[in-house]
């Protein structure tokens, strides 16, 4: 099979630019991105929920290394049938509510705004100065039907899929970008598309809905009250003595469980 | 690889920790150090830091604002201890002096932010005039009612002046709030047990303990607690000298060498324990009391043992003595 030989210009003028424009606009999307985000004060309910939460999830999980007496102390304090901790009754909260907060929206639409914008702004600059040319040939070979993607602007039938147009090289740098991106700008950089994608998917199509805290509370009261008081540090002195004895030992790990 | 804070330290240290003789990059090294392992050398950074921003403040980057801050609160701590000494009709320190340029900068690039106006607040403190810090923090509070940093301060200044049933409070209040912050929960225990109310210290070490069940320092403190407990003249009872042997076993079980104290406090508790433990508590498990004892005495000579000097023969007498 005859090798085709790309022209050296295109390699200077499409190949490299490409690489250096999505660079620069990548680190131009980061500031952006940053000088349009707020802070958003966080929620004290919320916090104060949260924390009292992990108190009890730390109660059960570290049970085993204070003495009974505190530790039923503490977990009537949680589970208490009527003033329990984890037995008050919260506002659940209104998905609704969130929609109509005006920040949260504005926050959403800004950052799908940085995210689309700028792709497709560069996604139409390469298909409109760079079409129309092989640009490269990946090394692997791919079934005709990847020839409307891969050679876009290109109506050569007999041309084999391999040799590429610059819309898969956009493709490929925008996805091979991030390791450079994230030795530039630093780890926690704005511009990594796939985690913002995940982010979306992660939520489920309901970005920033909180979850219902009675539930939660009222799950970790239960896991509490089963939880059977194994005081771990009663067999101190015998591991001591005994150089370990395995036994209590493991008993006193399960229960952390 | 970047060397580690001790290497870095013990480099100035053979310069004398003359700044001069460091030179910009391990000055920088040492402050940024300094700053990442939240360490306390006030002495160090007052010295590095302040030449650094006299000297090279342009080539510090992003670091200089944090390095401002950092000056500014180790002069702050040193112009403190040197005030005391210091006849109280005598001017500003020189220390105080300098830090108030330093903070005049920093309120010069963020004039509304409200980190710099708890410098401004520390800075009252530190000249000793607490109604203005805290009014200071009051108003940093009125703008951000959860900022973190202006309520311990309010609690520490509570403490400094002397007031400490609103400390307690504050804390307390605090702690609700945020029930994960070991210092404070180590603050409140400090203060309980500087009121001498033990239960109430012992309290907070168990929450420490929940906190973090691997720091063997929580368990032995809370030895300690159980221990004076059980072995007050009042309320004492060998139920918490047993439960303070088990705690001392436990602290010594997590940090197995040199822990000297969970030795001691072996010895002490399973001494006071004496012959009335014989019978088994309720329950628990039934150690004898007598082979905890040997086991700790035959751990406390070992550790002198090692060390030859005068202590060994003191602790023999005393083990001697307790054995009558």
């Amino acid at each position: 099979m005859v090798e085709l030989v790309l022209d050296p210009s295109i390699r200077d003028w499409v190949l490299i630019p490409i690489v250096v424009i999505m660079f620069l606009m990548g680190i131009l999307r980061n500031n952006v991105t940053k000088m349009m985000r707020k802070d958003t004060a966080p929620n004290p309910t919320q916090i104060l929920q949260n924390n009292q939460l992990m108190r009890a999830r730390r109660l059960r999980a570290n049970a085993c290394y204070i003495p009974a007496a505190s530790f039923h102390t503490r977990r009537k304090v949680f589970c208490h049938k009527d003033d329990g901790v984890l037995m008050q009754k919260h506002e659940a909260p209104n998905p609704m509510s969130m929609m109509q907060d005006p920040n949260v929206m504005m926050n959403m639409m800004q950052g799908n705004f940085a995210m689309m914008v700028p792709q497709m702004v560069m996604m139409g600059i390469v298909n409109y100065f760079f079409s129309g040319f092989v640009l490269g040939k990946i090394p692997f070979p791919l079934t005709p039907s990847f020839k409307g993607m891969l050679q876009r602007g290109i109506n050569l039938t007999t041309l084999d899929t391999a040799y590429v147009t610059s819309m898969s090289w956009y493709f490929l740098v925008m996805f091979g970008m991030r390791g450079l991106y994230s030795i530039v700008l630093g780890a926690n950089a704005e511009t990594d598309d796939t985690k913002i994608m995940q982010q979306q998917m992660g939520m489920g199509g309901q970005p920033g809905q909180q979850p219902d805290m009675n539930k939660i509370f009222a799950a970790e009261a239960e896991n509490l009250q089963i939880v059977e008081h194994v005081w771990f540090v009663d067999a101190a002195e015998e591991r001591m003595l005994r150089g370990g004895a395995a036994a209590p030992k493991t008993a006193g790990r399960l229960k952390k469980d | 690889m970047e060397a580690s804070l001790d290497e870095l330290l013990s480099q100035a240290h053979k310069r004398g920790n003359e700044p001069a003789r460091l030179g910009f990059e391990l000055c920088r090294k040492i402050v940024s150090g300094l700053r990442e392992a939240r360490a306390s050398r006030p002495d160090l950074v007052r010295r590095i830091g302040a030449y650094l921003l006299d000297h090279h403040s342009s080539r510090l980057g992003h670091e200089l604002w944090a390095t401002y801050e950092q000056v500014y609160v180790a002069l702050l701590l040193y112009g403190k201890s040197a005030g005391q000494q210091q006849r109280p009709d005598a001017k500003m320190p020189e220390d105080l002096a300098a830090a108030q340029e330093y903070g005049n900068i920093l309120s010069a690039q963020f004039p509304e932010s409200l980190r710099v106006k708890r410098l401004d607040g520390m800075l009252w403190e530190a000249k000793g005039m607490y109604d203005m810090a805290m009014k200071e923090y009051d108003e940093i509070l009125a703008e951000d009612p959860h900022n973190i940093l202006a309520t311990k301060r309010q609690i520490a200044l509570c403490r400094a002046r002397g007031k400490t049933a609103e400390a307690v409070s504050r804390l307390n209040k605090y702690l609700e709030m945020v029930c994960s912050d070991t210092e404070a929960w180590l603050q409140l225990a400090a203060i309980y047990l500087n009121a001498q109310q033990f239960k109430r210290a012992a309290f907070c070490m168990e929450e420490l303990i929940l906190i973090n069940p691997m720091n063997y320092l929580y368990h032995l403190r809370y030895a300690d607690i159980m221990f004076t407990i059980g072995s007050a003249d009042k309320g004492g009872g060998t139920e918490q000298l047993r439960i303070a042997r088990k705690y001392y076993a436990h602290a010594l079980d997590l940090k197995p060498h040199n822990n000297l104290r969970a030795v001691y406090g072996l010895l002490l508790a399973a001494a006071a324990l004496g012959p009335s433990s014989a019978k088994g508590a309720k329950g628990s498990t039934k150690t004898d009391n007598a082979e905890v004892f040997t086991y700790a005495r035959t751990q406390l000579i070992q550790l002198y043992a090692d060390r030859p000097g005068p202590m060994a023969k003191m602790v023999d007498g005393m083990l001697s003595s307790l054995l009558e």
